[in-house]
């Protein structure tokens, strides 16, 4: 079965850190998404490190394969979803940054597979229409 | 790339919709939607058979973990929102 698979930041740099259940995933992957929100993140934690050219550059040659999207966050309805998904957390005493609440919302409204090595999300597993991968 | 043409015909009109909504939502054309799903129901893709990604990765996959100043920032940045969140969460009780 192909997979179509969104990305958060810590997929991302798991992956080139070199996470095997990650890698392995790879194996019957289709698409993989990468929301707006998480570039903007790597492109802040890059612009904070030493090595900003060639993270950048690495960054777009990742973006640039065929078989990568970047997701945009566009549309009312995923801010209802955004706004479900923070009251699910709130009312569960747990806490998830703004830019993953928008990446859970992202994952409910496509349907595609969120991936991540942040134990965070282990809050929505219920809510999400489709499986998370958490490593 | 050979690419034939399909006409489908009696799409009932919630389908219609949700299909239209997805595309909308991903930025994709309704077409490129249903290919992806024809692609996906048959246990294969549009743009490159399953082993091929990982090929096409291997510069990246395992080239070792971003620099320690760079994952402080992402964890200090994370642990900001999260606060935010916090402090709104409490403020609303």
């Amino acid at each position: 079965m192909s997979l179509n698979l969104l990305f958060d930041t810590s997929a991302y740099s798991n992956l080139r850190k070199g996470n095997k259940e990650l890698e392995s995933l790879l194996a019957d992957v289709s698409q993989i998404y990468m929301p707006v929100v998480v570039i903007a993140e790597l492109e802040y934690g890059f612009l904070n490190g030493s090595r900003y050219d060639a993270n950048h550059v690495e960054l777009e040659r990742f973006l640039s394969q065929s078989f990568v999207q970047t997701i945009a966050i566009e549309s009312v309805e995923l801010t209802h979803v955004f706004a479900e998904l923070k009251l699910v957390c709130k009312k569960a005493g747990k806490v998830l940054s703004e830019h993953d609440l928008w990446i859970a919302a992202l994952a409910k409204t496509t349907g595609y597979e969120l991936v991540t090595c942040n134990q965070d999300f282990a809050v929505l597993d219920t809510i999400l229409l489709s499986k998370l991968h958490i490593f | 790339m050979n690419t034939k043409q399909y006409t489908i015909r009696n799409i009932p009109y919630h389908l219609d919709q949700r299909l239209r909504k997805r595309a909308r939502l991903s930025g994709k054309s309704l077409n490129q939607i249903v290919l992806e799903d024809i692609a996906s129901q048959n246990n294969t893709s549009l743009t490159a058979q399953p082993n091929t990604v990982l090929k096409n990765l291997d510069w990246f996959v395992g080239s070792g973990p971003l620099e320690a100043d760079v994952l402080q920032a992402l964890e200090e940045d994370d642990k900001a929102q999260k606060e935010l969140m916090r402090r709104e969460f409490e403020s609303t009780i």
